[in-house]
């Protein structure tokens, strides 16, 4: 089976169809080919990029959130149906030993955990799941596994005492669909008194609140300055303070030691490829509430100097 | 963006729209300056059921799309998906399940999960365990969730335990101070399921008492070969006290020796269950009986409750009483001794052996020690032997179930009866019972009952899933990787019939040797070549599965997301 692996303006209608073709056509096949057929259970493990929504994988991300929807309408029939959703297996199959995949999810703040951990939460889509949500009585059609916040609390720390710091905050973690969970986690930090002050720094959230802030500050000089030779060395401080920003964060995405990037060289030149360059654009948008394209982004001629020049020209 | 569908997804109507909704989700990662939300309505063809509605549907929209046009920071949360149903727009929100969340821990014991006092019954099969292997204090009971995840092998039977013999064996396996992974190992009870090849002799209701290890569980299964079955008068907890001290005793004096009418024996530890058990039946041979026991009480009893003549009575260690009862064999010695002593204990009992006499170590401590013994003992032609029963029954089962038989019929016959005294304690004490079982103070033989209504300190765990052996399971997603382990999973919760569907089906390399390794734990696996996005071929491999056995589940298997960087 393969997968469209490309942002979805570059994704063809053939690839597409094929994207769809196992998880959708297949599941409506199983399901048209055993409607007749007593059965007890009708499983289906799907993936949680469908909550994640990680760039490049539309056709991937459709293709989950149609199985977990597949399951009310099969509930809906009177029909057995659970939809189990997992995150990233990190100890069985290729993928758990393919790199490209790893950084994706480290960068991410996917959880990943080994098979037994799957196999156990395995276990509940085989047993009846009843559900009191009065609102949404078709609710335990699905379950969503790999979202633990104390685990969200304990990845964070631990990459705090590998001195990993993180630049960029995944998107999902602002989805309000998670936002439950997100709270938690951040309720978490919060009351994980061992590095209290710390902890708080340190939640990616709020290190990209307070770049945005400085970024903000320091804009605001430069705008507010009368012209002449003031203003110019306010527009300097900016545009060294986001070519710095732009390495760290690049440097932060490629697990490089930030005095590796160079700055009079483009982000592409370190490394940067599609995959990454749809987080970054993120990031750009996030930080420094610059619009800017993957063409752009990725253009070899663009440095990471006159890119912070762009950024910063008042 | 503002993308309508009209699927009424939420409400279970069409899981259509779901495709768009996943789409927006990535697109909007992708494209951070764009702006998407999606809103799916319960209606066909978006007819609304009445204008009113329609009049609150259009003001939200409206709504949503100026939401839509004012910048966002990308910060805050944001909800970018909805369901229009019964008049109002809905979101969706994950929330935590507790009861779930216990299936995330890898162990399940008192410290995880907490434990309650519940009654034995509240939960199905439940057994002893112990947090703090060795430590009798940290006994707890869990569910007996491994007992049910395999099918009843065909030479078994499953029986509702009413009653548990304590043996001493079963105290040092407690205790760690022997290695096993038991700790009962006899039992009476009614049985609950019987295994084909045991059909001829069991019924399921029928009472049954036998040797089978166990973990003081309230179900246990065990093999049919090493039970009989109660008379409907007989008292379980009386006959639950025979089966290991009688198949010791006859398999030591039918077996290793022939225990003759006018022998002389010696039985060491008399006053336990062996000890008394091997009296009994020593007796009924008509042999001469001399006993020893480790304390005053325990010869006080000998003489009284199990009428022994005083002279034939030796308190343990006491070489001058050991000496006046060789003497009293016309100084020939004993012919046959059941012994559990070691040390110099074990060199002493040796030397009052008569010619061709025959000592049987039952104690095995020097024996378990690899102690050694001089040859010179063993100038007068005799005989030394030591077992211990669980390895005789283990090594040879027809052995084993014709030791049972013996007991059986020695019992029918009127030979021996139930060990006495008995002391009977409920399963809610077990803990105390060990305790006190293990000073070694007693007489008799200790049991315990399972009253269904009886409070043990017990861990709730999550429910396990079985599977029927009886089933076809249908798994979609191949023979390597996680489909593999997932075959493996469900083959350990009992499922024997599997079908694999995966574009390659059998000529997947790794398909022979998964079939191969799991067809000797007897899991059939059924590859078929399937292309899942085929009508036709998916009609086709559920009708083949179903030749197989009736399909119960339909299970998909992950496939997993293959994540590539595009190249530039």
């Amino acid at each position: 089976v393969s997968y469209q692996d490309i942002s979805f303006d570059k994704v063809t209608v053939r690839g597409w169809h094929d994207g769809l073709a196992a998880k959708v056509r297949g599941t409506q096949n199983l399901h048209e080919a055993t409607k007749h057929l007593p059965l007890e259970f009708f499983v289906m493990t799907t993936s949680i990029l469908s909550v994640l929504s990680l760039a490049t994988q539309s056709a991937y991300t459709a293709a989950n959130n149609f199985q977990d929807q597949f399951a009310r309408y099969r509930r809906r029939l009177g029909l057995p149906a659970t939809p189990a959703q997992f995150g990233f297996v990190n100890d069985v199959g290729n993928l758990s030993t393919d790199t490209t995949t790893l950084d994706l999810m480290a960068r991410n703040k996917v959880m990943t955990e080994s098979n037994s951990y799957f196999l156990r939460l395995l276990e509940p889509a085989f047993l009846p799941q009843t559900t009191d949500s009065a609102s949404d009585p078709l609710a335990a059609a699905t379950y969503v596994t790999y979202m633990d916040p104390a685990h969200m609390l304990a990845d964070h720390r631990n990459s705090n005492d590998l001195g990993i710091r993180s630049a960029t905050t995944p998107r999902w973690y602002s989805d309000a669909r998670v936002s439950h969970v997100i709270r938690a986690f951040n309720d978490a930090l919060h009351h994980d008194t061992d590095d209290a002050t710390s902890a708080l720094q340190d939640s990616g959230l709020s290190s990209i609140a307070q770049l945005c802030n400085a970024f903000d500050a320091v804009m605001q000089k430069a705008r507010n300055a009368a012209p002449g030779p003031e203003q110019v060395a306010y527009q300097a401080e900016a545009h060294s303070f986001v070519a710095t920003a732009i390495c760290d964060t690049v440097a932060s995405m490629l697990l490089l030691d930030p005095a590796a990037v160079n700055p009079a060289r483009a982000v592409s030149d370190h490394g940067v490829d599609s995959l990454i360059a749809a987080e970054l654009r993120n990031w750009f948008h996030v930080a420094l509430g610059y619009k800017i394209s993957i063409v752009d982004l990725l253009d070899p001629r663009m440095s990471i100097t006159a890119l912070a020049r762009q950024i910063t020209l008042v | 963006m503002l993308w309508l569908t009209s699927t009424g997804m939420v409400v279970g109507r069409s899981p259509n729209g779901a495709v768009v909704g996943g789409l927006l989700r990535t697109l909007s990662t992708e494209s951070p300056t764009g702006r998407f939300c999606s809103i799916d309505l319960d209606a066909d063809h978006f007819a609304l059921a009445d204008s009113q509605q329609t009049g609150g549907l259009v003001r939200v929209l409206a709504e949503r799309e100026v939401a839509l046009q004012q910048s966002q920071d990308g910060k805050s949360i944001e909800d970018r998906e909805f369901a229009w149903h019964s008049g109002c727009l809905w979101v969706c929100r994950l929330v935590p399940e507790p009861a779930l969340s216990s299936y995330a821990q890898p162990l399940v014991t008192p410290t995880t999960h907490n434990t309650e006092l519940l009654p034995l019954t509240v939960q199905g099969p439940v057994r002893a365990a112990f947090e703090t292997p060795g430590i009798l204090s940290s006994l707890y009971f869990r569910p007996y969730t491994e007992l049910r995840q395999q099918p009843l092998p065909h030479d078994w039977i499953e029986v509702k335990v009413d009653t548990v013999g304590l043996n001493w064996k079963d105290l040092l396996l407690a205790t760690g101070r022997f290695d096993g992974n038991n700790v009962s190992s006899e039992f009476a009870g009614i049985i609950t399921q019987v295994g084909v090849d045991a059909a001829s002799r069991f019924a399921v209701g029928d009472p049954v008492y036998g040797l089978g290890r166990g973990h003081f569980g309230n179900y246990t299964r065990v093999p049919a070969a090493f039970a009989r079955k109660a008379n409907p008068e007989d008292d379980l907890t009386q006959v639950v006290t025979m089966p290991v001290v009688y198949m010791t005793a006859v398999y030591a004096f039918e077996h290793l020796t022939r225990l003759r009418r006018g022998q002389s024996v010696l039985i060491q530890s008399a006053s336990g269950g062996v000890g008394l058990g091997a009296i009994q039946l020593a007796r009924a041979k008509g042999a001469q009986i001399f006993a020893m026991a480790g304390s005053q009480e325990k010869l006080e009893f000998l003489v009284e409750t199990v009428g022994l003549p005083p002279s034939n009575v030796i308190a343990a260690g006491d070489v001058a009483g050991l000496n006046r009862a060789v003497k009293a064999t016309c100084n020939r010695g004993f012919d046959v001794i059941l012994s559990t002593a070691h040390g110099d204990g074990l060199h002493d009992t040796i030397q009052a052996l008569a010619p061709l006499g025959h000592l049987i170590d039952i104690g095995r401590v020097d024996v378990e020690d690899a102690k050694s013994v001089g040859l010179e003992l063993f100038q007068k032609s005799v005989s030394f032997s030591s077992f211990n029963l669980a390895r005789v029954v283990d090594h040879d089962p027809e052995l084993g179930a014709e030791l049972m038989a013996a007991v059986d019929d020695h019992y029918r016959a009127g030979h021996i009866s139930p060990i006495h005294p008995l002391a009977i304690t409920d399963i809610a004490q077990l803990n105390q019972t060990l305790l006190a079982f293990s000073k070694g103070k007693h007489v008799g033989k200790h049991v315990v009952t399972f009253k269904p209504d009886s409070l043990v300190r017990m861990v709730q765990a999550p429910p396990a899933v079985t599977f029927d052996p009886e089933a076809c399971y249908i798994i979609t997603g191949g023979l390597s990787g996680l489909g593999r382990s997932i075959i493996q999973w469900m083959g350990d919760r009992g499922a024997r019939e599997l079908v694999v569907l995966s574009r390659r089906g059998p000529s997947a390399p790794e398909a022979q040797t998964l079939i191969d390794t799991l067809s000797k734990s007897d899991i059939h696996v059924h590859p078929i070549a399937c292309d899942l996005s085929s009508e036709e071929q998916v009609v086709q491999a559920i009708k083949q599965a179903s030749m197989i056995r009736p399909v119960k589940v339909s299970f998909t298997a992950p496939c997993p997301t293959r994540i590539f960087p595009s190249t530039r």
